[in-house]
């Protein structure tokens, strides 16, 4: 009961988590990430389809890194020569990245909604959470990763001053927008992850709208997180924990599935009103005009 | 480039003429765009394109009546965004048809006033789903578009409940009960498939457009959002501006649900309205957020929808092609300066290549 219950948190809470730290990085070099939605989404369709051609969820995974990191850098672009509003241009991004991954399943892959079944990545079996798969590692790895790197490289310091001041850190000869592209490489890199463990991690199939608004989900699980890895981790579980408890109920309650489902979004509402004191990067969303 | 700067300066000043130069030409750079992927897998775009242009003359009617709901999710984007707030109408829309099939089925009212109460209470409804996004911003500075996706989720699944299971109207299909007679909204023209629904939508839009820009109320919502500070010394209450802007957004999307229904299928069908508000942001963004042309845009992208049905069928594009399109197509209106920087880069180039010769 408590192994198939911390199992299931795990589960969802392993990509909310991943998808998180991405959109903190972002965050803190001073971009609101709602395109991580459309990473996902194009990570979890390209890792499918690679690993339908070779036949290797290694080399899936590695397609879905580069695609996300692609997608992202796009994103970057955009916004730092268009200076438009960030959410917007996030919003029209997610709406293509979910087109183009239909059009090209369709093209592909021949299907209207599921594609073949395809080899999974290795399924570990641990002792509390039952069987991850071998993201779950990864995963553990990108929270220390990602805490190591922002707080305690240069690269981290300068990356959160291009978020707080990005005129102070140009003056102090930090090139702002380099450091907003490379830390787009490290958010494409855990996007990619995060959409993969969705496909080949968790199912080995990829379905329309996998991402299936997890990329928003993860932007309350950061704020519930207070911009903190560490208390990421621990909000995306209980995120997790309450898809697994919703679970749990509709077979314990006998009710309709559609009144439990909507837990876990209810959940994040309330969690952006529990952040609410967490204080963003004072110049998130703008982007610098150069002198 | 100062030619072209000044031009795209010149071009947001005629706000009207500019918006739709500017509109033509991010359309044409997604349809580049759409088409050359359409292109890389072994698709033939002219095509593609011929066909969705073909249906969309073709059953003009159909484009009409697909376009109601969507005038009416544009306008939900467009108010709010005057204010300042960013609305999306997908739950909205979903809750306003479902609330307008319920009041129509099961009250018993005159020819008429039944139709208008069932309008209103969805409008009610629609404007209350509006509100706590905006209070969620306003005190506890959340962001109102993920708590607005987060609560379309919540949303769509208790409708879904509430049709599978309390007010199922067939026992073989996800539906609520037919609306009473007297809650329909009657034909125009008796061949038609559009219903006077679309006329009352497309009054909507000259109603927000008389709203926007002939009251003190409109002129204040869109000083609020234009500049807080300046309103603020003016003596406007900025934050109950951005309330009133997302409560009339959410009640114009909850209003579409209805009229759509009351004048078309009859009762609410699950799933029906998937993406009714997400084309509502695209409308709203392709028309700059003026009502009038919310009218035309409306008509294109109603067309597209219908167009790319064919194209699933007769080449197996899938229709969702639609959404890339118009993701593509919001990303050039958000970021206009994009152009200029192409230009620029662009101008680079040539005059490196000029050097090297």
């Amino acid at each position: 009961m408590i192994t198939s219950l911390l199992q299931s948190s795990v589960r969802l809470g392993l990509p909310l988590l991943l998808a998180a730290l991405g959109i903190l990085i972002s965050s803190k070099s001073g971009i609101v990430l709602i395109a991580m939605e459309g990473a996902l989404e194009l990570a979890a369709f390209f890792s499918v389809y690679v690993c339908y051609l070779t036949n290797s969820p290694v080399l899936g995974q590695l397609a879905a890194i580069a695609v996300s990191i692609l997608f992202l850098e796009i994103f970057a672009l955009i916004i730092i020569k268009g200076k438009g509003n960030q959410v917007v241009s996030g919003v029209g991004f997610n709406f293509f990245a979910s087109g183009v991954s239909a059009v090209l399943l369709a093209a592909l892959m021949d299907s209207k909604n599921v594609s073949p079944q395809v080899p999974r990545l290795p399924v570990l079996d641990l002792p509390f959470v039952g069987q991850q798969s071998s993201n779950l590692i990864l995963g553990i790895f990108c929270i220390v990763a990602v805490w190591f790197i922002l707080e305690k490289t240069n690269f981290g310091l300068r990356l959160r001053s291009v978020g707080e001041n990005p005129a102070a850190a140009a003056s102090l000869g930090v090139d702002v927008y380099r450091y907003q592209y490379l830390a787009m490489v490290l958010v494409g890199i855990l996007g990619g992850i995060a959409g993969s463990e969705l496909s080949i991690g968790q199912m080995g199939y990829y379905s329309r709208s996998l991402a299936a608004t997890k990329g928003y989900m993860a932007f309350s699980v950061m704020v519930l997180g207070m911009y903190k890895p560490g208390w990421i981790t621990l909000a995306a579980l209980v995120v997790g924990l309450m898809d697994g408890l919703q679970m749990r109920a509709q077979s314990f309650f006998n009710l309709p599935g559609q009144l439990f489902l909507s837990m876990p979004y209810l959940l994040t509402i309330i969690a952006l009103i529990l952040g609410k004191n967490a204080r963003s990067p004072a110049s998130e969303g703008k982007i610098y005009e150069r002198e | 480039m100062m030619r072209l700067r000044s031009l795209l300066k010149k071009l947001k000043k005629t706000n009207f003429l500019g918006t739709v130069v500017y509109t033509v030409c991010s359309v044409l750079v997604a349809l580049v765009i759409g088409g050359t992927i359409l292109l890389l897998l072994g698709y033939d775009p002219l095509e593609a394109y011929g066909l969705i242009f073909a249906k969309a003359i073709r059953d003009f009617d159909q484009v009409l009546r697909r376009a109601t709901p969507l005038l009416m999710t544009a306008l939900a984007v467009a108010v709010p965004l005057k204010a300042g707030m960013f609305n999306v109408g997908e739950g909205q829309i979903v809750a306003g048809a479902f609330v307008g099939a319920i009041i129509g089925a099961n009250l018993s009212l005159p020819t008429g006033i039944h139709a208008v109460v069932a309008i209103l209470g969805a409008m009610a409804v629609g404007a209350l789903l509006g509100l706590i996004p905006a209070i969620l911003k306003l005190k506890f500075n959340a962001p109102e578009l993920v708590v607005a996706i987060m609560l379309n989720t919540v949303i769509v699944k208790l409708v879904e409940y509430l049709t599978l299971y309390p007010f199922r109207g067939h026992p073989l299909s996800p539906q609520t009960a037919a609306v009473a007679e007297t809650a329909v909204i009657p034909k125009v023209l008796p061949d038609a498939q559009w219903t006077g629904s679309l006329l009352i939508a497309v009054a909507s839009c000259f109603a927000v457009k008389f709203l926007m820009d002939h009251t003190t109320f409109g002129l204040e919502m869109k000083s609020a959002g234009l500049n807080q500070e300046t309103s603020k010394f003016l003596g406007i209450n900025v934050r109950t501006m951005a309330v009133a802007g997302m409560a009339i957004g959410g009640a114009l999307a909850a209003m579409g649900g209805a009229i759509d229904v009351l004048g078309g299928k009859g009762s609410y069908y699950v799933g029906y309205y998937e993406n009714y508000g997400f084309d509502g942001i695209a409308i709203s963004y392709m028309a700059n957020g003026n009502p009038i042309l919310i009218i035309v845009m409306a008509i294109i992208v109603a067309a597209f929808k219908i167009g790319v049905l064919t194209l699933e069928r007769s080449m197996g594009v899938s229709a969702h092609f639609n959404s890339a399109l118009q993701g593509i197509i919001i990303v050039m209106l958000v970021c206009p300066r994009i152009f200029v920087s192409a230009g620029e880069s662009l101008k680079k180039l040539l005059h490196r290549k000029a050097v090297a010769k």
